[in-house]
C-alpha cells in the first residue's frame, strides 16, 4: 500500500516533468517572430515577447537591448545570497528543533528548494510575474511565461527607446550609447531570465519559512504537497498583488487620486513573503494542534551553536533579499544595505536587553530571534527609510515580535518555531512603519512619503499600507487554513503522524535516518 | 573488593578522578549521566529569552573504581574532600561488594586483575 502510494508520486512527477517540457517546446516552436531564423545571427535567441526589450538592426534582424554589466553582476550575487538564506533557515531551524526531529528540519528545507524551483519554472513564475492584458488581471499573472517561455535570458524587460534617455540614465554606463538601444522601465538593465531567477529564490524561501510551525509532527509528503498548493494560492497571488502590477500596486487602493501615494510600499518582500510565511505558520500550527507533551516536557532547542550559525548565514543572505531588491546598483541598493544592517543589530540588541530585564539573564538564543525578527521587519520598509527610521524599526521589531512570541506561548498556540511571532508580526509591524517612516529623501523620484512628514501624502500612504497589509493578513489566514483542512479530511490518516512516530521522533520514524550517530 | 560508584557534578570530574588515583585506585571509568537528587536543577532560558524553565535533569558524571577493602576509607575520604562545597548537589558516594573480578588479557582474577 504504502510502496504504491510513493510509485504513485513518483510517476505522477514524471509525467508532469516531461509533459510540461515538452509542451514548452511546443510552444516556443511555435513563436513566428524571428524563430524561422535558427541560424541567421543572433536571430535564434529572439522569443517574440513584446514586453521585453529588442531592437531591430538595419537588416531587420532583433537584438536584444543592452543590460548593464554591472548591475548584471550584482544582480547574479544577490540572487545566489538569496538561495543561501534558504540552508541558512535549515540550520537555525534544524537548531531549534529537538534533535529527534532536526534531520526531517533539514530535509524539509532541502527538498522544498528543489519542489519550489521547479514549480517556479513550470507556472510560478508566470503567475506572479506574468504580463496582464487589458483590462487587466489584477489577482493572478497570466500563462505567458509557463515553462520560462518568453523568458529571455538576453533580453532585460521594458519597452526599447534612447540610451540617453532612461529614468535611471544618471547612474547607468549605457548612457554613454547614442543609440535606440536601451530599455526604459524598471527592471530594465539585467536579462529577464535573471529578474525571474532573483524572484524565484524568494518563492523558494517564502514556503520553507513556513514549515518552522509544523515541525516534530506533520507527514513528510503533506508537507511537500501543501507547499506545492500554498505557493499556488497564497504565495504567486500576492506576489503578484503587490510586486507583479496587482491590485495593490496598480492604483486599485489610491485613497485620493490627487495625492501622490497610490501603492502598497513592500520594498522586498514584508508583505509577500513574512506576513503570508508568518500568518500561513500561525494557521498551519491551530490546524495541526498541539504537539504531544507541550507544557510538560522541555522542547528547548537542540543545539544553540547552529541557531547562531543559521541566523548569520541569514543576516549574510538578507544583504542580497534586501539591497538585491532594488534590482540594478544606485543609491536606493547602498540606503538599503545600510537600512538593513542598522534595524538587525539593533533588534538584537533589544531582544537581548528585554530577556535580560524579564528573565535576569541575557538568552543568546533570544539574541538570534531578534536579528531574524529586525531582519524580516525592516525588509518592506528597507528601500524607503533612511538610516534614523531603521533605527526606529529594529527596536519595534525587537519588542513587537518579543510581545507576541511571550503571547503565542501564554496562548499555547504551539507554532513551534515562532514563525508567525517572528515573520508574521514583524513583517506585519514593518509594513506599517514603511508608512509612517518612509522618507522622501531617500528616492530621487519623491516616491516614498510617510506619515511622520504630517503631510496629507503621508497619511494617505499610511492608510494604504494598513489596508494592504490587512488584505494579505486575511486572504492569507483563511486560504492556508482552507487549504490545511481540506488536505486533513482526504489525506489518507491525515496530515498529521500518528502519536507512536511522534514519540519516536521524525527522523527515524519518517525518514529513517538519525541526525547524531555515534558509531 | 568493593565497587565504588560516586557521582559528582561534571565540573569537578578532575579534581575527583585525581584524586581517586592518588589515594591508589588502579583505574577509573567515567560515564556522562544526567539526573535529579538533592542538588538544584540551574534555571534555562526558554521561549526565546522570554521565559525561564526550570533544567529537566543536573548535568553529572559517575565515577566507578573497584579498590581493596583496605582502600576504601582512603579513597572514599579523598573523593569527598575534592568534591567537596559544602552545598546540597556536591554527589553522593555508593560502595558495593564484588564478587569477582576478571582481567581479560591475562585471565587474572580480583585484586590481580585491576
Amino acid at each position: 500500500m504504502k510502496k504504491q502510494k510513493i510509485s504513485l508520486i513518483v510517476m505522477f512527477t514524471l509525467v508532469s516533468v516531461v509533459s510540461v517540457t515538452a509542451m514548452t517546446q511546443a510552444y516556443a516552436q511555435s513563436t513566428s517572430d524571428g524563430m524561422d531564423g535558427y541560424v541567421k545571427g543572433t536571430s535564434g535567441i529572439y522569443t517574440g515577447n513584446p514586453h521585453e526589450c529588442w531592437y531591430s538592426d538595419e537588416d531587420g534582424n532583433m537584438l536584444p537591448c543592452r543590460i548593464d554589466t554591472g548591475d548584471t553582476a550584482w544582480m547574479l550575487t544577490a540572487t545566489s545570497l538569496v538561495l543561501l538564506m534558504s540552508p541558512g533557515v535549515a540550520i537555525f531551524y534544524g537548531g531549534l528543533a529537538r534533535s529527534k526531529n532536526s534531520v526531517n528540519v533539514f530535509g524539509m528545507v532541502l527538498v522544498i528548494m528543489g519542489v519550489a524551483a521547479m514549480q517556479w519554472l513550470t507556472f510560478g513564475y508566470s503567475l506572479a510575474f506574468g504580463p496582464n492584458y487589458e483590462p487587466g488581471n489584477a489577482f493572478l499573472g497570466s500563462l505567458d511565461y509557463v515553462g520560462f517561455n518568453n523568458v529571455s535570458h538576453y533580453a532585460p524587460l521594458g519597452t526599447v527607446g534612447s540610451c540617453q534617455d532612461t529614468w535611471s540614465a544618471a547612474y547607468q554606463m549605457n548612457e554613454m550609447v547614442d543609440a535606440d538601444q536601451c530599455s526604459q522601465d524598471w527592471p530594465g538593465t539585467i536579462p529577464h531570465m535573471l529578474f525571474a531567477a532573483f524572484q524565484g529564490t524568494f518563492a523558494i524561501i517564502t514556503p520553507i519559512l513556513i514549515i518552522g510551525a509544523v515541525v516534530d509532527r506533520m507527514k513528510f509528503s503533506a508537507v511537500l504537497i501543501f507547499v506545492i498548493v500554498w505557493s499556488t494560492f497564497v504565495y504567486y497571488p500576492v506576489a503578484h498583488w503587490i510586486w507583479g502590477g496587482g491590485f495593490m500596486a496598480d492604483g486599485t487602493l489610491d485613497l485620493d487620486p490627487s495625492l501622490s501615494p497610490s501603492f502598497v510600499l513592500d520594498f522586498a518582500g514584508g508583505a509577500v513573503v513574512h506576513i503570508t510565511a508568518g500568518f500561513a505558520a500561525l494557521a498551519a500550527a491551530l490546524v495541526l494542534g498541539r504537539r504531544m507533551g507541550l507544557g510538560k516536557l522541555p522542547m528547548e532547542p537542540h543545539n544553540i551553536p547552529m541557531v547562531v550559525i543559521g541566523a548569520g548565514i541569514l543576516w549574510f543572505g538578507w544583504f542580497g533579499f534586501n539591497p538585491g531588491s532594488e534590482v540594478m546598483v544606485d543609491g536606493i541598493s547602498v540606503s538599503t544595505w545600510m537600512a538593513t544592517n542598522i534595524a538587525a543589530g539593533t533588534a538584537t540588541v533589544t531582544w537581548v536587553l528585554l530577556s535580560w530585564a524579564h528573565t535576569g539573564k541575557p538568552s543568546i538564543i533570544g539574541a538570534a530571534t531578534g536579528t531574524i525578527a529586525g531582519l524580516g521587519t525592516i525588509t518592506p520598509a528597507s528601500g524607503w527609510v533612511g538610516p534614523m527610521g531603521a533605527l526606529i524599526i529594529g527596536i519595534a521589531a525587537g519588542a513587537v515580535c518579543y510581545g507576541a512570541v511571550a503571547y503565542k506561548n501564554a496562548k499555547k498556540w504551539d507554532d513551534a518555531l515562532d514563525v508567525w511571532g517572528v515573520h508574521g508580526m514583524g513583517g506585519l509591524t514593518g509594513t506599517i512603519l514603511a508608512g509612517t517612516l518612509a522618507s522622501p529623501h531617500i528616492w530621487d523620484t519623491g516616491d516614498g512619503i510617510g506619515a511622520w512628514t504630517g503631510t496629507a501624502e503621508g497619511m494617505e500612504q499610511q492608510s494604504i499600507q494598513i489596508i494592504g497589509a490587512a488584505i494579505t493578513v486575511g486572504y492569507t489566514l483563511a486560504v492556508t487554513f482552507g487549504i490545511l483542512k481540506v488536505m486533513d479530511l482526504v489525506w489518507p490518516g491525515g496530515i498529521r503522524v500518528t502519536p507512536r512516530e511522534e514519540d519516536i521522533g521524525l527522523d527515524l520514524a519518517q525518514h529513517g535516518e538519525r541526525a547524531y550517530v555515534n558509531e | 573488593m568493593k565497587r565504588l560508584e560516586t557521582i559528582v557534578k561534571s565540573d569537578k570530574l578532575s579534581q575527583v578522578v585525581n584524586a581517586i588515583r592518588s589515594a591508589g585506585a588502579k583505574g577509573v571509568t567515567v560515564t556522562s549521566i544526567k539526573g535529579q537528587g538533592s542538588g538544584e536543577r540551574p534555571m534555562l532560558r526558554s521561549g526565546r529569552g522570554t521565559a525561564q524553565i526550570r533544567a529537566e535533569y543536573n548535568m553529572m558524571d559517575s565515577i566507578m573504581t573497584v579498590v581493596d577493602d583496605s582502600e576504601v576509607s582512603n579513597v572514599v575520604s579523598a573523593i569527598s574532600q575534592a568534591a567537596y562545597t559544602g552545598k546540597s548537589g556536591d554527589g553522593i558516594i555508593i560502595v558495593t561488594d564484588v564478587d569477582q573480578v576478571v582481567n581479560i588479557a591475562s585471565k587474572k582474577t580480583d585484586s590481580s586483575a585491576l
